[in-house]
Order: structure tokens, then sequence, then C-alpha cells
């Protein structure tokens, strides 16, 4: 209870009694809250409803927080058509656990579990919550069906047993090595959820996008992926589940308030324990040394490229460079190199107390590894002025005090004010400044005429002229 | 996260969920979260836009609003692509000798998109919206410096009180209560853009049927506000006559849409950055587009505890607010006044990082180890460090923060209402390129954007000289121990200065944003050669 709720109560308390003494007298009552509910469909924004009464109601809010999340995410509730009742819709974004539907384009994922109240607000600002309530979203277009072992809760809805079960396998020994190898394992079991259809899952996690076949999100502790039945957990489905559980054990290894690690990383680790530097993986690289487009790794520090062709030479370069920092430092110390990143450094901090070398410098090693140069950035570029009116001056001065446009090359910011005024009283260097203002405007009448005609000349050389 | 395959086996894409830094979410918020892209019909360009809150100018208080707002109500002035006032509506102003009176005279012959002239009381009437005390702008400390206008504002004088008078139809004088030096940068704000006559009773929800800036627009297809060049504008037609802006990217992300020709100007994500940079077809069209703005926190000082200096310095001095961007990947802030404004000093005004000096002051105001401290919540929209910020509390002070996040819609309402958020956050970008926009609109005393209500009669006092002088050094000294009452009082804690990125075609020339955050359309064209 917050003091200024507190205060509000003794207020109240205090009012009620002098109404018992003085007839006429009313009292705000407490609001009262009814039973919460909640509507999470997969694919709709959640839609959150409850009982609300009271006298003094300013606003309805909802709060919801994922659990496990620090967050509060505060949404306004509306009076609904059922009298008494208020209601607010909202999606919830797990990339960020905040209201941006970017992440999710406008869906919450599957297995997003959350809680929630109602607040009131009252006219005075203070607030009151009523009971809270719990909710998930499910995909209930399928019957799921649901096997748990060790570190891994695996849900299917196509296969027999014993296809869960090799996928259960598969996903806990990638946990134990993924836990192994950095030091932490999870720290709760995760969910896997297996489609087996990319529509299907695309539908759950990502309608609007494109050959997407899984996905991890550390902040609901889940995992998606398309496995069709027919494969179980072969060499490609045991790739994939191996993929995704690493980026887990990695997301709790390097888990810090500050930032993440850079995504080659964090890419590179996965690809590497999954599958290791295949040869797959090994023509890409050979093919950008060889027309010199390998991409510096501050390049791959936030997100992949777009381009089909630079997305997986992305992936190719993170395990590549994970190799080579193996081949250069051992194993153990690219271990401690993604441990150090709990401690909030950046990527030049964690290298540097790893290995002695900042970031860049390890890039410049692997990159003259393999024979080439690091190229320089193509980028950011000034970009190049359009036209202007003719009459603003083409140095793009700041027209000042006593100034009128195209008579004064004015000084920018404050020295363009006078001084305060000294009104009234003679001043003897009335005539010397005169002098000095004619032959300055002169001067400056010159100038601007020059620069006009410049400025036509210019624009005529460009295109029509277009009324400016 | 997830991973490629070969070709062979089903293909898989990146997965959606990373960001490599906090400051990406606010970028990918406003990329992401926009509706859907249109049809790329005929048009000039296409730019990615932010869709306008409203289409009332003395409404608007956020830049995603005055983006488009600048673009359909033209003001007395306006900044060109380096941030410099150029005259605009105006054709020409005096200034009195003691800097207290401007005299505005219009350009001969003006009039709005429907041929109605455009007069000396239109600017007038534009202006007094934002004052208005029965419906007050966000942005109404704007015109805080017009002599009258606070008094205005606050019910006690009527109109005629105001320090705005029209001579004739083409002649606007304007009394200041001090000399503000920056005034000529005021008049270019697109909040006071000048509204037509005919539309006031309309204004605001539907796109204005007739303007008096460039362009005019029109509501297309989902996600697309459609911009006609104004034939009437008074620098004639646009040489780019006919946009759309995309509002709405239906979850695609700028950087495909703006590879596959969908767009030819989109904001980028600090986590696309990286990579473009080296991208031979992108990396040459990557621009550097960092705004003057300031991301802040802030207290609200009127209620407990924030109403102790010392609290509000305790936890000021608690966060590593320098390690806290700088490890993100973030520029930190030194001072209220962004990199770029003159005036600025280089000196660092932002609180020490003190967790020990942090405690002791939390002691001696009453509340040791934060015991007897309320419930404190800190709010916000959804972005920047919130989070981090309140580990740090917790670590150093002993005091538990709850973060709530709000839709940013919402979020403005409530840190402009009463009661406001105990802890809030603001990005403030410039109205104008002055320390005055900084200092004096977010910190005076009554002034509208004072979101904490912060009030200290010597640093009032201090705005005030700053204002009244022209002397650049002067002025600066001034600022600077503003400033320091700042560090001392912790009114606000200034975090991060802007850091953004845009892709922009090649051969799109004036694509330049001037630092107020926005681009003027009107100076856009095509290179010879190039265009759509």
């Amino acid at each position: 209870m917050t003091a200024l709720r507190r205060l509000a109560i003794a207020l109240s308390l205090s009012v009620a009694l002098v109404g018992a003494l003085l007839p006429g007298v009313t009292v705000a009552a407490e609001p009262t809250f009814g039973t919460p509910s909640v509507t999470a469909t997969l694919g709709e924004p959640i839609t959150f409803s409850s009982p609300v009464s009271g006298d003094d109601i300013a606003a309805v809010e909802v709060l919801v927080r994922l659990v496990g999340d620090a967050t509060t995410i505060v949404i306004q509730a509306q009076p609904a058509q059922a009298a008494g009742t208020w209601q607010a819709t909202q999606s919830i974004d797990i990339g960020t656990s905040a209201l941006c539907e970017c992440l999710a384009d406008g869906n919450t994922a599957p297995n997003t579990h959350f809680e929630f109240q109602f607040r009131v607000r009252a006219a005075d600002g203070s607030t009151s919550v009523g009971p809270v309530g719990q909710g998930v979203v499910n995909d209930d277009r399928f019957e799921w069906r649901t096997i748990e072992q060790g570190l891994v809760r695996v849900h299917w809805y196509n296969g027999n047993d014993a296809f869960a079960q090799s996928a259960a396998d598969v996903a806990n020994e990638a946990i134990d090595r993924a836990s192994e190898l950095l030091g932490t394992t999870l720290p709760q079991p995760v969910d896997l959820f297996v489609y087996d259809t990319q529509q299907a899952l695309l539908e759950a996690v990502s309608p609007n996008r494109e050959n997407i076949a899984g996905q991890a999100h550390q902040a609901i502790d889940t995992m998606f992926v398309w496995i069709p039945a027919d494969q179980g957990a072969d060499a490609f489905a045991g790739e994939v589940v191996r993929h995704e559980l690493t980026h887990l054990v990695f997301d709790a290894a390097t888990d810090n308030p500050y930032r993440e690690p850079a995504l080659w990383i964090n890419e590179g680790v996965a690809v590497y324990l999954s599958v290791g530097y295949s040869a797959y993986y090994q023509s890409f690289v050979d093919g950008a040394v060889a027309d010199r487009s390998l991409i510096p790794l501050d390049g791959l520090a936030g997100l992949f490229p777009s381009p089909p062709d630079q997305f997986y030479l992305a992936y190719a370069e993170a395990v590549a460079a994970i190799d080579f920092f193996i081949r250069t430092h051992g194993e153990p110390k690219l271990w401690d190199l993604v441990r150090s990143y709990a401690r909030g450094l950046t990527d030049d901090e964690a290298f540097s107390a790893t290995t002695g070398v900042d970031a860049a410098a390890f890039n410049a090693a692997w990159f003259a590894s393999l024979g080439v140069d690091v190229p320089a950035p193509l980028g950011p570029q000034p970009g190049p002025t359009g036209p202007l009116p003719p009459d603003w001056q083409a140095d793009g001065q700041t027209p000042g005090p006593s100034a009128r446009p195209g008579e004064s090359p004015a000084t920018p910011g404050p020295s363009a004010t006078p001084r305060p005024g000294q009104p009234g009283g003679a001043d003897p260097d009335a005539l010397t400044r005169t002098v000095a203002i004619i032959g300055w405007l002169l001067a400056v009448v010159v100038l601007v005429a020059l620069i006009g005609y410049l400025l036509v000349q210019r624009n005529r050389a460009r295109r029509p002229p277009q009324g400016w | 996260m997830s991973q490629p395959v070969p070709a062979s086996a089903p293909v898989w894409h990146r997965a959606t969920g990373f960001l490599a830094v906090g400051l990406a979410v606010a970028l990918l918020a406003i990329a992401g979260c926009t509706p859907q892209a249109g049809q790329a019909g005929q048009v000039d360009a296409r730019v990615s836009s932010a869709e306008p809150f409203t289409w009332d100018p003395a409404q608007a208080g956020d830049a995603g609003s005055a983006s488009v707002l600048a673009q359909v109500f033209e003001g007395l002035t306006a900044f060109d692509p380096q941030g410099n006032v150029q005259p605009a509506l105006a054709a020409s102003w005096q200034v009195s000798d003691d800097g207290r009176q401007i005299t505005f005279g219009l350009r001969p012959g003006l009039s709005y998109s429907d041929g109605q002239p455009i007069l000396a009381q239109h600017v007038i009437d534009s202006w007094l919206r934002l004052i208005d005390p029965a419906r007050p702008s966000p942005l109404a400390s704007l015109l805080g410096d017009i002599t009258g206008a606070p008094d205005y504002l606050a019910g006690r004088v009527g109109r005629d009180g105001v320090g705005l008078h029209a001579q004739g139809e083409g002649t606007i004088v304007v009394d200041l209560r001090r000399p503000a030096t920056y005034f000529l940068a005021v008049t270019a704000s697109p909040s006071l853009g000048v509204v037509p006559p005919s539309i006031l009773g309309a204004i605001g929800e539907v796109p204005p049927t007739v303007v008096s800036g460039a362009y005019r627009p029109i509501i297309g297809d989902a996600g697309v506000i459609h911009l006609t060049g104004n034939p009437s504008y008074w620098a004639g037609l646009p040489a780019l006559d006919e946009l759309d802006l995309v509002t709405d990217f239906g979850g695609r992300n700028g950087v495909d849409l703006f590879s596959s020709g969908e767009l030819d100007y989109t904001g980028l994500s600090a986590a696309d950055e990286p990579w473009v940079q080296y991208d031979p077809t992108l990396g040459p069209q990557l621009r550097n587009t960092d705004s003057l703005s300031i991301n802040y926190y802030g207290f609200t000082t009127a209620v407990a505890p924030f109403d102790d200096a010392q609290v509000r310095l305790a936890f000021a001095e608690a966060v590593d607010w320098q390690h806290i961007v700088s490890v993100a990947g973030g520029v930190p802030a030194t001072s209220m006044i962004p990199v770029g404004i003159v005036g600025r000093d280089e000196q660092d005004h932002q609180p020490a990082y003190d967790p020990e000096d942090a405690r002791a002051l939390l002691a001696a105001a009453g509340y040791p180890g934060g015991a007897g401290l309320p419930q404190i919540v800190l709010t916000t929209y959804g972005v920047g460090f919130e989070e981090t910020v309140a580990i740090e509390l917790e670590r150093n002070l002993g005091v538990e923060v709850t973060v709530e996040a709000l839709d940013f819609q919402d979020y403005l309402e409530q840190v402009g209402g009463d009661p406001r958020p105990q802890i809030w956050t603001l990005s403030w970008i410039a109205d104008y390129p002055h320390p005055h926009d900084f200092l004096g609109l977010l910190l005076e005393t009554g002034s509208g954007s004072n979101t904490g209500r912060w009030s200290n009669a010597d640093y009032d006092a201090l705005i005030e000289q700053a204002a009244a002088t022209a002397d650049p050094a002067e002025q600066a000294a001034i600022y600077a121990q503003a400033q320091d009452i700042l560090a001392r009082e912790a009114p606000v804690v200034p975090v991060a200065y802007d850091q953004s990125f845009a892709l922009s075609r090649t051969g799109l020339l004036g694509a330049l944003e001037s630092g107020v955050g926005f681009i003027r359309y009107a100076g856009l064209d095509w290179a010879p050669g190039t265009g759509r």
C-alpha cells in the first residue's frame, strides 16, 4: 500500500467520522473488484476484463507481468458493454517484455504466461488494486501431448511417443553439453513445441515472416521448432534442437542487465556446438574470401544481414571465427570469454580480459589468417543537399536581430542578439557605427547578389525551375 | 534465435527477438511497430514516417507528429537542412534595439492551398491556440517569452493581454518579456505553424483539407499518408510533389522495404546499422541522422519523497549512468544540452556515480537503507535502461523500484497529467537549437514542459539572465552555473544523446534531418538521372 493510499484512507476515515456528525456529507467508498478474467487466443490481442465499481474512479488500468519478468506493463482499460465491467486489450512483445508488438509481429507467442490485475486510480491519484489473475496464450489448434524429461518438456501433436522421446533426448544432451562448456545450466525446464509443418509454426510465432523454422525465446523459456514427424530427431532435426537450446544456455550463461554479447558470438557458439565448422559453412567463407566480401565481425554484432547470401555468410563467418578463436586460444578460453559477458562487459572488454587484445584486433588476426584485409565501412555518408528557396542564404546562417533576410550575414546563436539597450543619452560613436554599417550592408548586398547568381546557375544546371 | 540450413533442407531464417543494445529497442519500436505499407504507386518518393497522434499543431507534443505537421502547416520561419533559421511565411523581420520586440513582415500574396489569403491575424490566432487556457498545447511554453502569454495561459488576462499584434494584413508585432535571443528559431517550430481559419472547427483527428505548408495530406491505403504538393505554397510547388509517407510496415523490416525499392528513405535500427555499413549497396546510402536530443530521467519534485533534493541526488548518484549507456553502445550524456548546440560546454554536469555518498544522502533525508520510503515506481514507455536502473538502485541504495511501462500515447498523458509519476523518462528533441530549449523549457519554474514541476529561484534567475544577454561567452558561463544547480539539485538526470541512422536512396537530394528531428520534404529532389 502506498503512502498516498494510506493517506487517502486516513482522510477517508476522518471524513467518515465528520460525516457521521454532519448529515449530508458523503464519502467516496473504496472501489470494489470482481474476479478478473482474460481471453488469450493465439493470433489475437489479449483481452482482460473485470467488474469494477466505485464512486471515485478517474481511470482503470490493467497491470500485466510476464511470469519472471520485472517490468509491469500498464494498459488503459475502458468501460465494456456490460455495465460495471472494464476491459483492455493488448499484445505482449516477449522480445522486449514491453508494449511494442514488432518482434512478435502483433502476436503474443504461445506459451506466454502472465499475471494481471486491475488498478483503479482515484481523482486524487491514489490507487487500489484488485485480485491477481493468471493467463497463458495457448496454441489450441492442436491436441498437444507432453512429456517431461530432465530440463525439457516436449510438446508435440503428430508422431508417436518415440518421436517425442528422441527429441527430448537430443535436447537434454544439448543442454548437458552446453552447460558443461559454458559453466551454467538452465535455471528451469524449457518448453519445446514441435510443429510438423512450417505453416503451423509460422502461424504460431511469426505470421508475417517467411522461412522461419525455429525460434528460441529466453523470456518465456520456450523454443518452437518445425520437425516433420517422419524425420524424428534425425541429424537435421537434432541440429535444430541443439542449436536453439544452445542459445538458451548461452543466454543463461551471459545474462546481465547491461547488454548482450555480439550476435556473431552467440550464433557462432550455437553453430559450433550443434554442427561445428562444417564443410558447408567453410564453402561460404571460402567464397567470401575469394571475392573479398567477408564482413568484419563488428558488422555482425547486431542483427545479421537481410539479403539471403549475406545472411548465410554471417552464420558461416560466426562459426568460422569461433573455430579460429579455439585454434588460436584454445576451447577453455572461449568459454571464459562467453562467461565474461555475464559481468556486463563490452565486446572489447570481454576480448581484452580473456585474450589480451580487443575485438578489433581479434578480427584483424582472423582476416589476416585468411589472407584478406579488413575493409573500411562504406557508410555512413553525408547526404547531398537539395534545392533551397532562392532567398535562403546558401551558407545557412541564422538571421539575427536587426537583420533582414538577404541583407545581413547574421551570426548564429546568441551573438545575434544585441546587448540590452542603453536607451536615452547621446552616443558618441553613432557616426562611426553608421558609416561602418553602411559599408557592411553594401558588402553584404554584393555578397548576396553573387550567391544568388550562383544558386540560380546551379539550379538551372540541375533541373528546370520548380517555382522556388 | 535460429539457424540457417542447407538449401536442400527446409529453409530457415533468422529469428526475431535479438537486440544487441537497449537503444535498438526504441528504433525497432518505431520501424517495426508501424503499420503495413501500401502499394508503391506512381509517386515521386516514398519515405517512412511516424503516424501523427493529432493533425492539430497546437495539440501535438511529440516529435513524430511534428515531423508530419511541419510539411503541412508553415511557420514564419523554417529550419534549413543545417538547422539554421530561414525565412518562410515571413519575408523579413526587425528586432528592436532592446531585443524585446520583433516585427515580422509576411511575404506578399501569401495564400492557403484553397487560395484564401494568409493574413497576419491568422498567425496570431494560430499561436494563441497554443496558450489557450481552455486547451493548452503540451508545448505552450514555447511562447512563454511573449509578454502576457503566461498570464493568458493562466487565465489572468484575455487575448488582448498577450503581446501579439497584427498591423494590417501583413505585419505581426511580437512583444517579448525578455530579449529572447532564440525567438526567431522558436517561430520555426511546427507547433507554431499557421492554421487556416476555415478548418479550425474540424482540426485534430482528420487530415486538414486546407494547408499553409508545402503539402496537403490525404489518407491513402492502409498505413500510408499521401502528400500532394500545394501549388500555393510560398516557395512554389515542391520539386517532389507527390509523396507517400509509409507509417505501417506490416511486420516487415525497413531495410527490406528499402532494398526492394518500396521505400526511398527510412530510419534504420541501430541493430541493423553494423552490417549495413559494410554492405556494398546499402553502405553508401547509409546516413547518420543524430538529432539534437537528450534522453533523461526526472523526478516529480512536488511530492514526497522526491521533493527532497537529497533523495533525488541519492537516486541520481546510485546509478552509473555513463556505464549503462556506453556498455550498451550509446552515447552517454554529460549535460542536458546535446552536442551540436551552440553554447554547450564540455563540462560534465551529470551527478557523479557515488553509491556511498548516495546512501549517506538517503540516510540524511530520513530514509536509511531506503527504510521509510513509499513504494517507488519508475514509469516508462517501454524503452531505455529502466530495468538496469532499477537493479542498480536496489543494489546501491537498497530501494526496490517497480518499473511500469505504458503505451507512448498513454505515457505522454500520464507525465503531462496529474498526479505525475514519481520517476519518469523522456527524450526531448530540440524545437530550436539553443540551450534555452533544454534548460529553459524543461526546467524553468512554471514551464508547461517542466514535467517534474521543479522550481528553484536561483536557477530561474540564471535562465532569465542568460536569455537577456547577447554575449555568447557570458551566456555559456551563465548556463554552466545553471547546470551546476541541476547537478546539485538533480531534478533531472541527463542520460544519453541520440545516435540515429537512416537509409537514403542514391540520388535523393535534400533528405537531411536538421537536428530537430525531421526532413523538410519541400527541399527534396532527385539528382538528374535518378528517381522512381
